[in-house]
């Protein structure tokens, strides 16, 4: 229903605009024939127009077989008819008052032989136009070309480390995962910190996850920026300080990612298609043990913590031929991960088609994507079609359509987390089960239970066979999206006054179908996770409008104006509708529809929708004064829905300033200096909250009944006083050119202030009948600057090598925090966890812990000693003297520690390990970030180019090696637990240096939050190698192409770094709790493609 | 083309090389530092080519060469050499898969044990010096067995759950644990006696330890000098014709077939598991089965409970050859049984068969203390017995779960060896024993089957074995008691208009009435064997002997003749005819039983069942025609004690055990006298002080709670050793505590009482009296309800002791 209301409204619109070209005025006749000076032929189908002095098109025909037309003008005897035809010079003259005009037409190649273009580079800012060498704030930016090649999905990926002050992080090296997008790091402590994207013009609503939920989403959830295919993007830039997103006011407060898609030109039409096939190989997962490896350690594990495991209970590990059934079930060296993943190929097909006239331009283009993960069942593919249509009515009014369609099929797995089950899946169960002869079945051997657990019915989460879950299971997502755009743009005051308006459409559908077979689980008839499917289907719809009008007074040579006000509403809704059944007669019934259980935990029907709405109202005003000051100046006042009335509307303003020094008579003599300005900028935005419907005291009702009635309790109290979170920004700047622009620096210092810091779930008085509720509590800062170094060192005929650098760095830091908010995560006696402190003065993302030092080689090392390392005594019960042994918290915990257990720093000397000997072990900001690399060309035909990404100075939590060699439980383990400690060391010298300490399975305290598993996160990455050969115009002709280019890339070609993780590039993702811990279990895959592209 | 298109071809191929090995690479490598694997150690050792060999045809071969954790004893291969020669094969390949399988998993212990640990038991922690055998990985499935007449599969065990196998546990002898209780040389005798190997304290089986602790990276390795086999466990090695005797008595089957000792089990889900295992014996059903009702599981493979006694200890099994097993019958058992030994009930043939064995590990050092499982030492006198004598064993084998030795003679069990062995055995007397299992299954029965074999060296007991033929006549049946709903004791007349009686405290009594609790040894004895009065004491009183039964009441007897008080009023006696005499005592038939009531002169009377007043006891005795010189006591007491109707006493109730002592008339004047006692005339013309104090000083005239005989012995009978003193209550109390008497026997066997102790010096009044009995037929030994009086020749006074 939607939909179609969608597209009458669409139509009507267009229609309303096609209204406007019927003008009338009094009729004459003008008629001829067209002929070729060549070779004296009439030519048909030449387009013949009367235009007005507007350039508008009045009147128009075409030619016909003999060459002939006849054209109906309007009788203004000033009007101009146009002659024009592909091939051919065009032919203008003066309308008259009608008659005979004969026409002969040249071609227009013989006509053309030395073009010189000068022009200053113009980028978009998003709603205006302004001379980058105008910019009064601080932007990046790249164009496509640079990418090219660069094997994505998705920009964000090709983006990386390319842009400086743009932190992009790939969420894990898992195949798949997302990518986080820090402009200028984290701003907020709780509230989503990922960047507003815009598409020519109008912002883009990222994509909304099948899994999402209404009730609990953040804008984390949006992350993946999807669906734009790279062929299609002509360029991107980023908008990073407060003055800059004042122009997108509360949505960028977190910076804006400008993308600008291509459209047509005039030109002949052209079919250009491009190819990219890409090998996508698994990457290297971290070294599990094998079947063999693992029941030794899990023997010595359960040996070590003091019960062996019997062969009753745990049969699995007792390797006994007697038993073939779990001989082999359990005797196997199953490689999980071998089994789980394949070489993935991804194609990607675009064909555009662009071109036209003076009056029309067009660009469409279709494109096909589809890749095989290297995953068992994760697969995508998507179709899009796109269509950018721009008419220029006449001088002073023309519009803009455009439309785009995605359809994407995107196959997963049941469970999110295969990947992790397949590391640490017991590696000695075998994927099929074997019979009790000792025969292999085609059966998967999916037990009920196994030593690590099972699969749990109520959490519908646990332990499964992951073969299984890959082949059998599945989660399918349809998705389709349709983004019919309209511009419409008008001079009022020819050059002076302009109107615009945007008119934009997203619709967003989806559809999950999930599927969780019994045979993944083993699980046992009637548990509600026998055959239980899911069918989601979610909706988005986004109207978005956009009246702007611009000011370009003329105001003579020294002054220059550029004003603009704009009004903009948003209004998105969402709603989902979801089954979810289970039990169903077969595991070939998948459809939740078909008749099965839809009782229980988990099951059942539900709904869901929200909408919510903003409003913004924009003025801006650039003046510029003898191409040296120029001044900007911006005010918004905002409004969202998700705030009461009393603070729904914000006032941000800003303002700019930049001062070309280069042009000040006092440097005219500095003659290697093309451009060298200064800038400065501050400003205000907000940020708004992630959620709806906080102002609204919310009410549920009781599941439950009480004399037939059903009782109503507030589920959330009424945040009536909610405010924004208030970004200011501070921001100076410098730009460089030099040496005829083979140098071209931009250097940018900032400092952003977050005020009014929104924080969730703040602990409040219970009393109130809530333990937290969402307040604004403090006020943080980050710092920074940015560098960024474009340079041709080399530049002759055939030759030119550009290199070019990034650098830059970022600091947060808490100033005020409310006290409501715990500060200190309180220190536990347990293990894998480190302490947090968000402490004034201080950044986020600081983490405390132990000491460790190593492995207690014997019994005697374990004898606490005081700090001149005398033992420490007490008394026994004979009032002896006796030596103690070291202990953990002492007496609450008084684990004492025995030989083979990790070793920690004893700081006071107490003979307790305890809180007081906690300390400060890292802190996950880098230094410094950035990229470099070089690009060479010949002859413009040849390009190489290579791209190095480095990130330094930061410590990560390696919590994949505290997961992988704890050696705590049946999960199974990293190689690395091969260096264990096996049998004490009378003497310690004889001790390997890479000891370990021992399994003990479920005991103990060897893998505490330590700095052990803190390690220096530096790495510089060698991410891409790029060749591209553009072959000879004269030499592809013959084969009647317009352009033929080919080449072949790598990413993720090596990696410098001494960290001992599969992948320091960490994410930035996550609530403080999780910053900064690496949970990838694999590297990063390398990838390696080959695309070409030809043009007819 | 062609060209061109190679360049990013080449360009990728160098791209490739440049990626190259990176130090997270190496952090994940194996350790160079790190022993290989359990099946590596020993191929570089080079000494276990032939083990290796075994153990490639198995499929251990895949386990050791990695997987799991164990502790291995390899034999090395001169070890091999000796074991192919001993099997007279060339090399290990012509042994079959069977033999192989067996010493290769056998050789393999689950969890690793370096030296210094295979002492220790992990359970919970290391319990240091506890283990003296692992848990090898070596188990015996599915076997045939017979049962009710039909061939079945059978598994050992007790409990099927998968994994949960019948292991052989592999024993060791190592000097931590070996020695630490018995010297070196006691701990190599003791070796030697099951191994013909010579004894080095690091002994494992038949084996010695050579190389200890190979560590590898799946376990370690110890280095043996002998191929180490399976040991069979002792139901196997009872499997002999030898001893079938015994064997058939362990697998005896009552009439309905089902094995007494034996259950066999039939399992669904074993059957199941065996069937999928060995399809191609078409397998129907699997019983599981083990020993019940016996001290050991003799077909077990695992000791005790759990796992971690599993490691600590063993059976032991001292089989009876044939031979031993017909002695034992002929000696023991013919009497009751003269149909041959295969009619022997279960009882009788679990009393004997739980006498041979232990759930511990005897070791023959050891022998002299030990007890089997019914605690009677094996040989029959605990230490003072012998010590272990080889020459006296013709099998002697260390089995996988304890020790066999099989013997010439069979161990001797108090059930067949004492004087309730009569009463167990012996069908006349089934009603007995049923009152025994009723009433004193752990009391007065354990008394009877106290003997040397269980430690108890001077009891002796003398029953008077009341038939069931006596019972009955009694009134006695033994039958469905459906108010109960159980089997008990009826009797006849209970109910009945002759008055209610209780039925079990009629039994218990007449039980208790008819047996005598002596003491008999080297110094002392008093065992009542013939019921013939001693001839030193006979003039005493009339060739009168008397004697405490075992409830307390007195019985005197007279040229095999015994009367109690029953029989006494009714001047009637039992006549006992001396039967048999066991080790702890003898056992006499009776004619007619014990009574305490008069049974035969007043049928219809509810008397019948009920012992007469005190009384009319007292004024029996001191009636002018029997003793008059204690009427002045009398007087008293009836003054005191007795109201004008009824016949009761004050303070004194049916159900007291009384020893009367009463002061000639001589004496009472002189208590008078001496203002001790108030004038007769005061007391009976109703002076208040005067009645009260003559009272109380009757009172301290009666003791309570015993019943002292004065029986001619120098000590007090019946006690557990020789007692010549004895302090006990009076009736009288000063405020709320008792007042004592001493009793005591002088040097002629004279009752004594006093109100000193001798033995203590401790004064109970402040006034010391010492008075003796006066013997003589109607002056002392006077039978009363519950009681005995005497006549004594001075008065005893409480005074209150002030300290």
């Amino acid at each position: 229903m939607k939909m179609k209301q969608n597209n009458r409204i669409f139509l009507l619109v267009i229609a309303s605009l096609l209204i406007t070209f019927t003008a009338a005025a009094q009729a004459k006749i003008i008629h001829g024939q067209v002929t070729a000076k060549s070779d004296k032929l009439p030519i048909i189908g030449v387009s013949v127009a009367e235009y007005d002095a507007s350039n508008r098109i009045l009147n128009g025909t075409i030619t016909d077989f003999d060459g002939n037309y006849t054209l109906r003008i309007s009788g203004t005897p000033t009007n101009r008819v146009v002659y024009s035809y592909v091939g051919y010079k065009t032919v203008t003259r003066t309308a008259g008052n009608g008659g005979n005009i004969n026409i002969v037409m040249e071609d227009a190649t013989q006509t053309i032989k030395e073009v010189n273009v000068t022009a200053r580079r113009q980028v978009s800012t998003g709603n205006i136009n302004i001379a980058e060498r105008d910019l009064t704030f601080a932007m990046s930016k790249i164009e496509t070309k640079e990418l090219e090649g660069l094997q994505a999905a998705s920009i964000d990926e090709a983006l990386q480390g390319r842009m400086s002050g743009v932190d992009i992080v790939a969420n894990s090296g898992e195949p798949g995962s997302g990518m986080s997008i820090r402009i200028r790091g984290t701003t907020s402590i709780n509230s989503g910190s990922d960047p507003m994207i815009v598409v020519d013009g109008i912002p883009f609503e990222t994509n909304i996850g099948s899994d999402f939920d209404f009730a609990t989403a953040d804008e984390e959830n949006y992350a993946q920026l999807l669906n734009i295919s790279p062929a299609d993007i002509e360029e991107i830039s980023v908008l990073k300080d407060a003055a800059a997103t004042a122009m997108y006011g509360n949505k960028g407060a977190n910076g804006v990612l400008l993308i600008k898609t291509k459209r047509g030109t005039i030109s002949k039409p052209r079919v250009s298609y491009t190819f990219k096939g890409s090998l996508n190989t698994p990457a290297d997962p971290i070294k599990t043990l094998n079947g063999d490896q693992y029941t030794t350690l899990i023997l010595e594990a359960a040996a070590n913590a003091g019960n062996p495991l019997s062969t009753a209970a745990y049969p699995q590990f007792s390797y006994d031929p007697n038993n073939p059934y779990y001989y082999y079930n359990y005797g196997q060296n199953t490689d999980w991960y071998g089994a789980l993943t394949r070489n993935g190929f991804t194609q990607d097909h675009n064909i555009s088609l662009s071109g036209g006239g003076e009056k029309a331009m067009y660009r469409t283009s279709i494109g096909f994507y589809d890749q095989d993960g290297t995953v068992i069942g994760q697969s995508y593919s998507r179709v899009t079609a796109s269509l950018n249509y721009d008419y220029n009515v006449s001088d002073y009014l023309k519009f803009q359509v455009s439309l785009s369609y995605t359809q994407g099929t995107q196959d997963k797995n049941y469970t999110t987390n295969l990947m992790n089950s397949a590391y640490t899946k017991m590696p000695n169960m075998s994927i099929y089960e074997y019979n009790t002869l000792g025969v292999m079945t085609p059966n998967y051997f999916s037990p009920v239970t196994t030593p690590q657990g099972y699969w749990s019915s109520t959490s519908n989460s646990g332990i499964y066979n992951p073969v299984a879950m890959a082949n059998s299971g599945y989660w399918k997502v349809k998705s389709e999206r349709i983004m019919p755009k309209f511009n419409l743009q008008y001079w009022i005051v020819p050059e002076v006054l302009k109107y615009q308006v945007d008119l934009a459409f997203d619709i967003n559908t989806s559809k999950d179908n999930r599927f969780l077979p019994q045979t993944a689980t083993g699980r046992l008839w009637p548990e509600i996770s026998v055959n239980r499917a899911t069918d989601l289907y979610t909706e988005a719809f986004v109207v978005q409008s956009f009246n702007r009008l611009y000011y370009t007074p003329k105001m003579g040579k020294d002054h220059e104006i550029v004003g603009l006000l704009q009004f903009n509403t948003y209004d998105g809704r969402y709603s989902s509708y979801q089954e979810v059944s289970a039990l169903s007669a077969s595991t070939n019934l998948q459809d939740p529809s078909i008749p099965a259980n839809i009782i229980g935990n988990g099951l059942g029907l539900n709904s869901g929708s929200s909408q919510a709405r903003t409003l913004s109202l924009l003025g801006m005003l650039q003046y510029k004064y003898l191409d040296r000051y120029i001044i900007n100046g911006t005010m918004r006042r905002d409004g969202d829905s998700k705030y009461g009335t009393k603070n729904r509307y914000g006032y941000f303003p800003s303002a700019s300033f930049r001062w070309r020094t280069s042009n000040e008579p006092f440097m005219k003599d500095v003659k290697f200096i093309d451009d060298l300005s200064l800038r400065a900028s501050t400003g205000m935005s907000g940020n708004p909250v992630n959620k709806n419907y906080l102002y609204y005291n919310t009410y549920g009702t009781y599941e439950w009944t009480y004399l037939n009635d059903q009782g109503v309790y507030s589920t959330g109290l009424q945040l009536a006083n909610l405010r924004w979170e208030k970004v200011s920004d501070f921001n100076i700047g410098a730009n460089l050119i030099m040496f005829d622009n083979r140098v071209n620096m931009d250097f940018n210092w900032y400092k952003k202030r977050t005020n009014d810091l929104y924080f969730p779930n703040v602990g409040i008085s219970s009393a109130t009948g809530f333990n937290n509720i969402n307040q604004n509590v403090g006020v943080m800062d980050n710092r920074g600057w940015e560098l960024s170094i474009f340079t041709t060192p080399l530049k002759t005929k055939e030759w030119q090598l550009d290199f070019n650098m990034t650098f830059a760095r970022s600091e947060n830091e808490v100033m005020e925090l409310s006290d409501n908010i715990p500060l200190i995560s309180t220190p536990t006696a347990a293990n894998n966890k480190y302490l947090t402190k968000i402490q004034v003065g201080n950044p986020l993302g600081s983490f405390y812990g132990y000491r460790y030092e190593g492995v207690y080689l014997n019994e005697e090392e374990t004898v606490a000693r005081d700090k001149k390392g005398n033992p420490i005594y007490t008394y026994n019960e004979n009032g002896e003297r006796e030596a103690v042994n070291m202990r953990f918290w002492y007496p609450s915990v008084g684990y004492e520690f025995q030989a083979g257990d990790a070793k920690y720093a004893d700081i006071n000397h107490d003979g307790n390990i305890n809180s007081q000997d906690i300390v400060y072990l890292g802190d996950v900001n880098p230094t410094l970030t950035g990229g470099f690399g070089p690009t060479l060309r010949w002859k413009g035909k040849l390009t190489v180019s290579a791209y190095f990404y480095y990130r330094y100075g930061f410590e990560i939590i390696n919590q994949t090696r505290i997961d992988m060699e704890s050696m705590h439980g049946f999960n199974n383990q990293s190689t690395a637990v091969l260096k264990r400690w096996r049998h004490p060391y009378a003497d310690p010298s004889t001790a390997p240096d890479d000891l370990l300490p021992r399994a003990l399975l479920g005991k103990g305290y060897n893998f505490l939050g330590s700095d052990r598993f803190v390690e220096d996160g530096s790495f510089l990455r060698f991410k891409s190698l790029t060749v591209n050969y553009n072959f000879n115009r004269d030499k592809v002709k013959r084969f009647g192409l317009n352009e033929l280019k080919v080449w072949a890339t790598m990413q993720n070609i090596y990696i410098w770094t001494n960290y001992s993780g599969m992948d320091p590039e960490v994410t930035l993702r996550g609530g403080i709790a999780s910053l900064g811990y690496d949970t990838s279990r694999s590297g990063r895959p390398m990838e390696f493609s080959l695309g070409t592209t030809v043009s007819f | 083309m062609k060209k061109l298109t190679k360049i990013p071809f080449l360009l990728s191929l160098i791209m490739l090389i440049a990626v190259s090995c990176t130090d997270k690479d190496e952090y994940y490598e194996r350790p160079g530092w790190l022993e290989p694997p359990i099946y590596q150690v020993l191929e570089k050792e080079g000494r276990f080519s032939q083990y290796l060999k075994c153990v490639d045809r198995t499929l251990y071969a895949t386990s050791l060469k990695g997987s799991g954790l164990y502790t291995v004893f390899a034999p090395n291969d001169q070890a091999f050499a000796a074991y192919l020669a001993s099997k007279g094969v060339n090399s290990v390949s012509e042994l079959p898969d069977s033999v192989v399988n067996r010493i290769v998993s056998y050789s393999i212990l689950y969890n690793q044990y370096p030296y210094e640990r295979l002492t220790d038991v992990l359970s919970g922690g290391w319990d240091t010096l506890s283990s003296i055998k692992k848990k090898t990985t070596y188990y015996e499935t599915i076997h045939r067995d017979t049962y009710k007449g039909k061939s079945i599969w059978v598994y050992d065990l007790s409990n099927f759950r998968v994994g949960d196998n019948n292991y052989k546990y592999m024993p060791m002898y190592l000097r931590p644990v070996f020695e630490r209780s018995r010297s070196a040389a006691q701990a190599a005798q003791d070796y030697n006696i099951f191994y013909p190997t010579t004894y080095t304290g690091e002994n494992i089986q038949n084996a010695r330890l050579v190389k200890k602790d190979m560590y590898s990276e799946n376990g370690v390795v110890h280095e043996i000098d002998m191929v180490l086999e399976p040991l069979p466990n002792i139901e196997n090695l009872l499997n002999d014709p030898d001893y079938s005797l015994f064997k058939a008595m362990i697998n005896k089957a009552g009439t309905t077939g089902e094995p007494y000792f034996i259950t066999y089990q039939y399992n669904k889900e074993l059957t199941k598991y065996i069937q999928e295992a060995y399809p191609d014996k078409n397998i129907d059903e699997v019983y599981i089965k083990y020993y019940s009702g016996l001290a050991v599981n003799i077909n077990g493979e695992r000791y005790g409970t759990n796992d971690k006694q599993a490691e600590q200890g063993g059976y032991t099994l001292f089989a009876p050859n044939n031979a031993a097993v017909m002695k034992f019958y002929n000696e023991r058992l013919k009497d009751y049984f003269p149909d041959g030994v295969e009619t022997l009930p279960m009882d009788v043939l679990g009393y004997f068969i739980n006498a041979q064995m232990i759930d511990e590990l005897v070791w023959p050092g050891d022998f002299k203390g030990s007890m089997n499982s019914q605690g009677e030492f094996f040989n029959g006198k605990g230490n003072r017995g012998d010590a272990f004598d080889i020459n006296k064993y013709s099998k002697v084998a260390p089995a996988s779960n304890g020790f066999f030795y099989g013997s010439k003679d069979y161990i001797k069990s108090r059930y067949f060896e004492t004087v309730f062995t009569e009463i167990l055995l012996n069908p006349a007397y089934s009603l007995l024993n049923r009152a025994f299992i009723e009433y004193f299954e752990s009391t007065l029965k354990e008394e009877l089957l106290k003997c040397e074999l269980n430690g108890y060296t001077q009891e002796n007991y003398t029953v008077l074995l009341p038939s069931d033929e006596l019972l009955a006549a009694d009134g006695f049946s033994w039958q469905w008691l459906g108010g109960s709903n159980k089997y008990g004791f009826a009797h006849s007349q209970s109910g009945s208009s002759l008055g209610n009686f209780d039925v079990t405290t009629r039994m218990q009594r007449l039980v208790r009435s008819h047996i005598f609790k002596r003491l008999k040894n080297n110094d002392v004895n008093c065992a009542l064997t013939d019921f013939v009065v001693d001839p030193a004491f006979a003039t005493a009183y009339g060739g009168h002997g008397y004697a405490v039964n075992e409830y307390g009441d007195m019985i005197r007897y007279k040229d095999g003749k015994v009367q109690m008080l029953g029989n006494f009023d009714e001047n009637d006696w039992v006549t006992v005819t001396p039967y048999k005499t066991f080790s702890n005592g003898q056992v006499l038939k009776i004619d007619k039983m014990l009574q305490y009531s008069r049974r035969n002169t007043a049928p219809t009377e509810v008397e019948k069942y009920k012992s007469q007043d005190l009384i009319t006891y007292i004024l029996k005795m001191t009636a002018a025609t029997q003793n008059p010189n204690v009427a002045v006591f009398k007087n008293y007491l009836i003054q005191c004690l007795k109201g004008d109707e009824s016949n009761e006493l004050a303070g004194i109730s049916a159900d007291m055990t009384l020893t009367l002592l009463m002061p000639t008339n001589a004496a009472m004047n002189r208590a008078v006298s001496e203002g001790y006692l108030p004038a007769y005339t005061a007391v009976s013309t109703g002076d208040v002080p005067a009645r009260l104090k003559a009272t109380k000083f009757i009172l301290h005239h009666i003791v309570k709670g015993k019943v002292f005989v004065d029986d001619g012995l120098n000590y007090i009978m019946p006690n557990r050793e020789v007692i010549t003193e004895e302090t006990w209550p009076t009736l009288l109390k000063d405020v709320v505590d008792d007042t004592y008497l001493s009793i005591s026997k002088d040097a002629e066997g004279k009752l004594v009482v006093s109100t000193k102790s001798i033995s203590t010096g401790k004064l109970f009044s402040k006034i010391h009296k010492t008075a003796t009995v006066t013997r003589g037929i109607k002056r002392s030994n006077y039978f009363g309800a519950k009681s005995v009086m005497h006549e004594i020749n001075d008065f005893m006074v409480y005074e209150k002791v002030t300290e």
